[in-house]
């Protein structure tokens, strides 16, 4: 599923938020996934679970973390959702992991998601100006112009 | 031709990219490669049919390798240079 119409369809990008910490960072993109019928709560527990035993597992690059957990931890369908802190929030004890923005991912499966979504990601990413550019938006269509003018080859 | 295992959490989202990542800077070198990915529950049993497994520092220390394989942790999953040179410091072996 293309990144922007999952983001669209959930309603799932959410930009100037405030957290204290990275549990609250992880919490807002979860809520907004549950809302739209996309997880259950436990998907959220799970992360938790699953960082506070190995450590931030998700962290792309400085200030990018992806959270997300396996199919079997409540996904009902595939999904993503942007958070963007006014902030970074700390995620683990190195000097490098922290994040201002959170890509939330949940897939039904290893594959589908992972194929189609994953590339987009990354393209995004390959830009480093993009990162900013996504802090620095104002606006939610701003963010979704980010993101399609990135993945749109 | 080199075998090459991505491994994240999950094997889902973490290792694919790890995984295109890495067959681009091989491919760059002109260095053909065979590239997988999975998740580190999955890897342990499979480590040893690679050249080069690579993870993030995190799950690293999940994996035992005999010596014909190599262990590379990354700290930055996105960052390509660190991964190149990682890589590159193994294959120049």
């Amino acid at each position: 599923m293309k990144l922007v119409d999952s983001l669209r369809e959930n309603n799932s990008i959410l930009i100037a938020q405030n957290a204290n910490s990275w549990e609250e960072a992880v919490k807002i993109g979860t809520d907004v996934l549950v809302q739209s019928g996309a997880i259950e709560n436990r998907y959220y527990d799970e992360i938790i679970k699953t960082t506070k035993e190995i450590g931030p597992y998700y962290m792309l690059m400085p200030g990018v973390a992806m959270p997300h957990s396996r199919p079997d931890a409540g996904v009902i369908r595939d999904c993503f959702g942007i958070t963007i802190l006014n902030s970074p929030v700390k995620f683990g004890e190195e000097d490098h992991e922290y994040a201002q923005v959170l890509l939330t991912l949940a897939a039904t499966s290893s594959d589908a998601h992972a194929e189609v979504a994953i590339p987009q990601i990354m393209e995004l990413l390959d830009d480093e100006e993009n990162v900013d550019r996504l802090i620095s938006a104002k606006t939610v269509e701003e963010v979704l112009a980010i993101i399609s003018n990135a993945v749109e080859k | 031709m080199i075998k090459l295992l991505a491994v994240c959490g999950n094997g889902m989202g973490t290792s694919t990219m790890m995984k295109m990542k890495a067959k681009k800077i091989l491919d760059s070198h002109n260095i053909e490669c065979q590239a997988e990915n999975c998740s580190v529950g999955q890897a342990k049993s499979i480590v040893n049919n690679y050249d080069i497994v690579i993870a993030s520092t995190h799950l690293i220390g999940q994996l035992k390798a005999k010596e014909s394989t190599t262990l590379v942790a990354l700290k930055n999953i996105m960052d390509v240079k660190e991964m190149e040179a990682q890589m590159m410091a193994v294959l120049k072996k």
